[in-house]
C-alpha cells in the first residue's frame, strides 16, 4: 500500500493526473494513478470534481470528468430533484462542448453519461430524445415539460447542424446499446424499456430525415451515422420484439436499401442488411423481399456479380456475395418452390458464386460460405423430399438440377493446382484449400442422400474420363469424391457394379508404374480410396491380389507410405478370412520391406498389424504360432542391436551409415554425423516395442466375432508357452535397460494391455503371474502407467478363464500398490499416481472387497485417510477418483458375514468423517466443477446408511464449517431435502444450490 | 463493424473446458481479482467463442453406428439415446466403443431471445 499516490487535493494536481494517466506510462504508473484517481471519482468531492474538470479545457480532461459524472451515477442513488440537476449540467456541457471545439471522445462520453442517467432514472425524463433534439436546436438545456407532442420536431430536425445531428445519432445509439444490455426479463426493467420504445419514433424521424433527405442533398457523414445508430436499434429490436418498435424500423429498411447504390455507403449499409438477414430474417416484411429481388435484377447488382465471379475478393466485392447468400438463406422455401421463377433465378446466380476464378480459400473467398448454403439448401430438400414420394426425382430440373450444377461446379474447384502454385501458397492458404475439400465431401454426402447411386456413377464416369485422358488432377479430384461417398455406401452390393468400373479398369496398372506417369498426389488419393472401400474388396476378392501389390509397391515410397500402409491394414483387416492362405507372401513382403532404408516406422506398424490380423484369423494354432514367431524373429534382429548398441560404452559413436541407425531413425530425423551409440539403441528399443504394440493389437480377436467356449480355454500349448517367455524376454530385457525412458514404460503397457481384452489365449495373453511379476518389478518412469496397467489388468481378470486367479493376483498387487502410495510424502505429491492408486483400490473394493478387507488394519487406515486426504484436496482427478472409491465403500457388499462386519465397523468409523469431507466440500471449499462427482457419495449415504441424516447435520454444524453464509435454518433444510431425496438424481441440483448459497452472490454468475 | 444480435448456447459451459473455465473465474472471484460482472462476460465470451470455434475451426470428423433406444423432440432439442455404439474416427485405424451415448442437438441458430 505505500506504493499508492496521494489522493490529489486541488484541481490542477487532479488535471496533470489525468493528463499523465493518458501519456505513455509503465503500466505500474498508470495503475497507481488510476487507482488514486478512482479513489477520488468514489468521494464525495466526486460530484463536484467532475463539475470542475467539465467545465475545463482539453478534451481528456473533460473525458474524465463525464466518466466521473458516470461512475457516481452507477454507484449512488439520487432523489429525483438532485437528478434532474444533473441531467440539466449534462445537457448544458454536451451543447457547450458541441460548439467550444471539444473532441469526439468527450461528446461521445457525455453522450454515454446521459444513457447512464437514463438508464437509472427514466422516469424522470421519459421523452429523452425529443427533449435533448429541442435542446441541441436552441443550444441550451431546456425545460423538460417542453418536450411535449406539440414540439415542432420536423423543423428542429431540419434545422440541426451536422454536428449535432451526430451528437443526437451517438446517444440514440448508445441508449439502445446500454439498454439492450440491461434485463429485458425482469419486472424492474419493465418501464425502462416501455420507455425506451416510446422514444423510437422520435429516433426514426431524425435517421429517416438522413437517409430520405427532404432537400435532396445527402450528407454522407449524417447517413453513414444513421445506418450505425440504426444497427444498434435492430440488435435492440430483436431482443425485445415489440411490434410498434419493428414496424417503426421496418418503415427504414427501403431508405437503407437504397444507400446501397452510394459508394461511401455500400459497405456500412451491405453489413447492416446481411446480418439482419442472416439473424433476423422474420424482420423483412414481403414487400422488403420484392426489393431485394429487384436491387438483385439491376444493372448495379449484376456488375458486382460479374466482378466477383471474374475474381475480384476485395473486401466490397465478398461482401456483396456475403449478402446474396444472407438473402438466400432467408428465401430458402421459396427457391425449392419449382413455380418461382424470380426465386430460381436467384438460385442459378447462387450457383454461379461456385464458378469464381481462382482456388478456393487459396484465392476464391466465396467457395465456402457459398458450399455452406448449399449444404443447407440440400438438407431442407432432403426434409422436403422425405415427406413426399422419392420416386422419379427430376433431376434435369430445377432446383435438383442446380444441385448437380454444384456438384459439377464443386468437383472442379477443388482439383490441386500444379504444385508450383500449391507451393507458392502460405500454410494457411493450405489448410483452408484442404478445409474446402472437407467441406465438398460434407456437401456430397448430404446429396447422397436424395441422390444415391447417380452421384456414385457420376464419379466413377470421371474417373474413368481422367483415366483415359490422362488428366491426372481430375483424376485425383474424383477419387477424392468417390472416397468421400464410401461411408454412404459402406453397406449392402448395389454400388458394387459402378465399383468394379473403377476397380477393374487400368487405374491399378496405371498407379504401379510410378510417379512418372501419375503424379504423387494423384496417386496417394486413389491409395486412400481403396482404403475406403475395403467392403467392396471382401466382397471381391478377385480384385484383392492386384490391390495388395499395388499397396505394397507402393509402401516403400515416402511419399506413399502412409496412405498405402493405411489401406494396407483396412483390406487385411476386412478380407483376414481370405488372405490366410497367403501368409507366407505377406511375411516374404515384410521382410523385403524390412531392407529399405526408406521404411517409415508408421507405415511399419501399420503393415505389422495387417499382417497380425491375418494371422488372427489363420485356422489352426500351430500356423498361428510359426507365423507369430516369424513376426518375432524379425522384431528379434532390433533388439538384439539394441542390447549390442547399449553396451557400447558411454561415449561410443555409430556411423550414420549403419543399416541399424536407418532402422532406429525415420528419415526426416535422420542423422547426418555419427550419433551415440546409446541413443541409436534406446530408438531401435522404442521401435521394437511399437511394432510389438501393433503385432498385439493386430492380433486382438475384432469385436463382432464371439469368443469360442469358455471351458474350452483352460490351457495353453507348448508353442504357445515358448512365445510367451519370448515376448516377456523382450520386454523385461529393453524394460531393465530403458526403463527411465517414458516412452519405452508405455509402450510396454500398451503390449500387456493388448492382452487383458481378449478370450481366447493368444500370443499376447500373458498368464496373470506373469503379468503381475512384470508390473511389480522395478521400473524408473512413470510409474503411475504402470499403476493405472495394473488396474485395466485387475478388471480384465473377471473373465472366466482367469477367475481362479483373481484372489491371489489382487492380494499380490494390493501390497505392492499401497507401498507406492505410502511413499508419496503427501498424496497429492503425484496426483496421477494417487488418481491410478485410489482407482485401482476402488476396482478392488467393487468386484472382490474380501479382497481389501483382509489387509492388514494399519495398510486399511492408511489407504481410508489416504482416500479421505485426497476428498479433501484440491486436485481434480485424485478428488474425483476419491469420491468414486468412497461411493463404492459406502455401497460394498459381501456375501462373507464377516467380511461385511468388517465393511459395517469401517463404515460406522469413517461415516462420519466421510460426511464432514462431503459437507466441508459441498460447503464451498469443493470447485463448482467437482459438484457432480462429490454428489455420488453423498446419495448413495444417504440411500444407504441410517445414521446419514445425523452425521450430516454433525458436520455441518461443526464449527469448521468452511461458510458462513449460511444460518442453521439453512443447514437443517439442506439435509431436509437431501434426507426427501433419498439419494436421487435431483439431490445434485440442491447441492449445487447449497454450494452457491456457502460462496455467496458473487458466484451466481454462472447458471 | 456489425456484430449482429445472434444468441449463444451455455450448453458447452458443462463441457470440461467450460466447466475448467469457471472454476478459474470462481477461484479469481475468491482471490478478489475480478468481479462477477467480469466473469460473467469471460462466460458469454466463452459461449460465442466455442460456438464459432466449433462451427468454423473443428475439421474432425467421425461417424458412428448404434442401436437408436429412444429419441425425443421438446422445447426445439432432439435427444437420442444410443445403446451400443462404435465410433469411427477420421484418422483413428481402432474404433471406439460405448455401451450408451446420449445425444443432444440443438439448432444451429437460437431464436428468441437472449439465451
Amino acid at each position: 500500500m505505500e506504493n499508492n499516490l496521494p489522493v490529489p487535493t486541488t484541481l490542477p494536481e487532479v488535471e496533470h493526473l489525468i493528463n499523465e494517466l493518458y501519456k505513455p506510462n509503465p503500466p505500474e504508473t498508470i495503475s497507481r494513478i488510476q487507482e488514486a484517481l478512482q479513489r477520488l471519482q468514489k468521494s464525495p468531492q466526486g460530484w463536484q470534481l467532475a463539475q470542475s474538470l467539465l467545465v475545463q479545457p482539453g478534451d481528456n480532461i473533460k473525458f474524465f470528468g463525464a466518466l466521473t459524472i458516470i461512475v457516481k451515477l452507477n454507484t449512488e442513488r439520487l432523489l429525483d430533484g438532485d437528478a434532474l440537476s444533473v441531467l440539466q449540467n449534462l445537457i448544458t456541457w454536451l451543447v457547450h462542448s458541441l460548439s467550444d471545439g471539444s473532441g469526439p471522445i468527450v461528446i461521445r462520453k457525455l453522450c454515454s453519461a446521459l444513457v447512464t442517467y437514463y438508464i437509472h432514472y427514466s422516469h424522470t425524463w421519459p421523452r429523452c430524445f425529443r427533449h435533448l433534439l429541442h435542446s441541441l436546436g436552441h443550444n441550451a438545456a431546456m425545460p423538460i415539460q417542453e418536450a411535449g407532442d406539440a414540439l415542432p420536431l420536423e423543423q428542429i430536425i431540419r434545422e440541426l447542424s451536422t454536428q449535432k445531428f451526430l451528437a443526437a445519432s451517438w446517444f440514440a445509439a448508445a441508449l439502445a446499446e446500454e439498454t439492450e444490455k440491461v434485463d429485458t426479463k425482469s419486472t424492474k426493467y419493465i418501464s425502462l424499456h416501455e420507455r425506451v420504445i416510446d422514444n423510437a419514433n422520435d429516433v426514426a424521424a431524425l435517421m429517416a430525415s438522413a437517409l430520405v433527405p427532404m432537400n435532396g442533398v445527402s450528407n454522407i457523414p449524417s447517413q453513414r451515422e444513421a445506418i450505425n445508430c440504426l444497427q444498434a436499434w435492430f440488435i435492440y429490436a430483436q431482443r425485445t420484439p415489440k411490434q410498434p418498435l419493428i414496424q417503426i424500423l421496418q418503415a427504414l429498411v427501403q431508405p437503407m436499401i437504397n444507400c446501397l447504390l452510394i459508394e461511401d455507403l455500400y459497405e456500412t449499409t451491405v453489413e447492416l442488411l446481411t446480418d439482419t438477414l442472416s439473424n433476423w430474417q422474420q424482420f423483412f416484411t414481403r414487400h422488403h423481399i420484392d426489393s431485394f429481388y429487384a436491387l438483385f435484377e439491376s444493372e448495379w447488382a449484376q456488375q458486382r456479380y460479374q466482378d466477383l465471379i471474374r475474381g475480384d475478393f476485395d473486401f466490397d466485392a465478398v461482401q456483396f456475395g456475403l449478402f446474396m447468400l444472407a438473402f438466400g438463406d432467408a428465401q430458402m422455401v421459396e427457391m425449392m418452390d419449382t413455380t418461382d421463377t424470380r426465386a430460381q433465378a436467384f438460385l442459378v446466380g447462387l450457383a454461379g458464386l461456385l464458378t469464381a476464378q481462382g482456388h478456393p480459400a487459396a484465392e476464391d473467398k466465396i467457395f465456402v460460405p457459398a458450399l455452406e448454403l448449399w449444404s443447407a439448401f440440400v438438407e431442407n430438400l432432403v426434409d422436403t423430399l422425405y415427406s413426399e414420394s422419392t420416386n422419379d426425382l427430376p433431376w434435369d430440373k430445377p432446383p435438383l438440377s442446380q444441385v448437380m450444377q454444384v456438384v459439377s461446379h464443386s468437383w472442379q474447384k477443388i482439383q490441386y493446382p500444379s504444385p508450383n502454385i500449391y507451393n507458392s501458397w502460405d500454410s494457411t492458404d493450405k489448410a483452408g484449400f484442404g478445409d474446402a475439400r472437407k467441406d465438398v465431401a460434407d456437401f456430397l454426402q448430404s446429396v447422397y442422400t436424395i441422390s444415391g447411386l447417380p452421384l456414385i456413377s457420376f464419379f466413377v464416369d470421371l474417373i474413368l474420363r481422367a483415366l483415359s485422358n490422362s488428366a491426372w488432377a481430375e483424376l485425383e479430384a474424383a477419387s477424392f469424391c468417390l472416397g468421400a461417398l464410401s461411408d454412404c455406401v459402406s453397406e449392402g452390393n448395389s454400388y458394387d457394379d459402378a465399383l468394379t468400373k473403377v476397380f477393374g479398369s487400368s487405374l491399378f496398372d496405371l498407379l504401379r508404374q510410378g510417379q512418372n506417369v501419375i503424379p504423387v498426389r494423384s496417386r496417394q488419393t486413389c491409395l486412400y480410396l481403396i482404403e475406403r472401400y475395403s467392403e467392396y474388396f471382401v466382397r471381391h476378392a478377385e480384385y484383392l491380389p492386384a490391390a495388395l501389390n499395388l499397396l505394397f509397391s507402393a509402401v516403400a515410397d515416402r511419399h506413399l507410405a502412409l496412405p498405402s500402409s493405411k489401406s494396407i491394414f483396412t483390406l487385411c483387416s476386412s478380407c483376414r478370412k481370405l488372405l490366410t492362405s497367403e501368409i507366407d507372401a505377406f511375411l516374404e513382403q515384410y521382410s523385403a520391406l524390412r531392407n529399405n532404408r526408406e521404411l517409415d516406422s508408421l507405415a511399419e506398424e501399420r503393415v505389422l498389424g495387417a499382417i497380425a490380423a491375418i494371422i488372427q484369423s489363420l485356422p489352426s494354432e500351430e500356423q498361428k504360432s510359426n507365423a507369430v514367431r516369424r513376426l518375432l524373429t524379425m522384431v528379434g534382429v532390433e533388439v538384439s542391436a539394441c542390447l549390442q548398441f547399449k553396451s557400447a560404452q558411454d561415449n561410443a559413436l555409430v556411423d550414420q551409415n549403419d543399416p541399424m541407425v536407418f532402422r532406429a531413425f525415420d528419415i526426416s530425423q535422420r542423422p547426418t554425423s555419427p550419433v551415440l551409440a546409446h541413443e541409436v539403441a534406446s530408438q531401435l528399443a522404442i521401435r521394437a516395442l511399437r511394432c510389438l504394440c501393433s503385432i498385439a493389437k493386430g492380433l486382438q480377436a475384432p469385436v463382432d466375432l464371439d469368443s469360442d467356449d469358455e471351458s474350452a480355454q483352460t490351457g495353453i500349448s507348448q508353442d504357445l508357452e515358448r512365445i510367451h517367455a519370448d515376448i516377456i524376454g523382450i520386454l523385461v530385457q529393453i524394460k531393465n535397460l530403458f526403463s527411465n525412458n517414458a516412452e519405452v514404460v508405455d509402450a510396454i503397457c500398451t503390449i500387456l494391455r493388448a492382452g487383458f481384452s481378449e478370450s481366447d489365449p493368444g500370443p499376447f495373453v500373458f498368464p496373470p503371474h506373469i503379468v503381475t511379476e512384470i508390473i511389480m518389478s522395478n521400473w524408473q518412469n512413470r510409474i503411475a502407467t504402470v499403476v493405472n496397467t495394473a488396474s485395466a489388468f485387475a478388471s480384465s481378470l473377471n473373465a472366466a478363464r482367469f477367475k481362479q486367479h483373481v484372489v491371489p493376483t489382487l492380494g499380490t498387487l494390493l501390497p505392492w500398490v499401497f507401498n507406492l502410495l505410502h511413499q508419496l510424502p503427501d498424496p497429492e505429491a503425484d496426483p496421477e499416481l494417487s488418481q491410478y492408486g485410489i482407482e485401482f483400490a476402488q476396482r478392488v473394493l467393487l468386484r472382490r472387497p474380501e479382497v481389501l478387507i483382509s489387509q492388514t488394519s494399519n495398510v486399511l487406515e492408511f489407504l481410508f485417510t489416504f482416500a479421505m486426504k485426497l476428498l479433501n484436496g484440491n486436485e481434480p482427478l485424485p478428488k474425483a477418483a476419491a469420491a468414486e472409491f468412497w461411493t463404492t465403500f459406502v455401497t460394498a457388499k459381501s456375501d462373507d458375514p464377516n467380511v461385511q462386519t468388517t465393511l459395517n465397523d469401517a463404515m460406522s468409523h469413517f461415516g462420519p468423517r466421510l460426511s464432514q469431507s462431503l459437507m466441508h466440500n459441498i460447503g464451498g471449499r469443493a470447485s463448482r466443477s467437482d459438484l457432480d462427482k462429490l454428489s455420488d457419495p453423498l446419495k448413495k449415504l444417504i440411500f444407504q446408511n441410517v445414521h446419514a441424516s445425523k452425521w450430516l447435520e454433525a458436520a455441518l454444524n461443526d464449527p469448521s464449517f468452511p461458510s458462513d453464509k449460511v444460518s442453521s435454518e439453512d443447514k437443517a433444510l439442506f439435509v431436509k431435502k437431501l434426507i426427501s431425496l433419498r439419494g436421487g438424481r435431483p439431490t445434485n441440483q440442491v447441492v449445487r444450490d447449497f454450494w452457491l448459497a456457502c460462496r455467496g452472490s458473487s458466484f451466481a454468475y454462472a447458471s | 463493424m456489425a456484430t449482429g444480435a445472434q444468441n449463444f448456447y451455455e450448453l458447452y459451459r458443462r463441457s470440461s473446458i467450460g466447466g475448467a473455465l469457471t472454476d478459474t473465474l470462481d477461484d479469481l472471484i475468491t482471490q478478489n481479482n475480478i468481479d462477477p460482472q467480469l466473469a460473467m462476460k469471460v462466460l458469454a465470451n466463452f459461449d460465442r467463442a466455442i460456438a464459432e470455434v466449433l462451427q468454423d475451426k473443428v475439421r474432425s470428423r467421425l461417424s458412428f453406428k448404434g442401436s437408436l433406444d429412444t429419441y425425443r423432440f421438446c422445447d426445439e432439442v432432439w435427444t437420442f439415446q444410443l445403446k451400443n455404439v462404435t465410433f469411427k474416427m477420421e484418422n483413428g485405424v481402432h474404433a471406439v466403443t460405448a455401451d450408451r451415448v446420449k445425444i443432444v442437438s440443438c439448432t444451429a441458430k437460437p431464436t428468441g431471445a437472449a439465451a
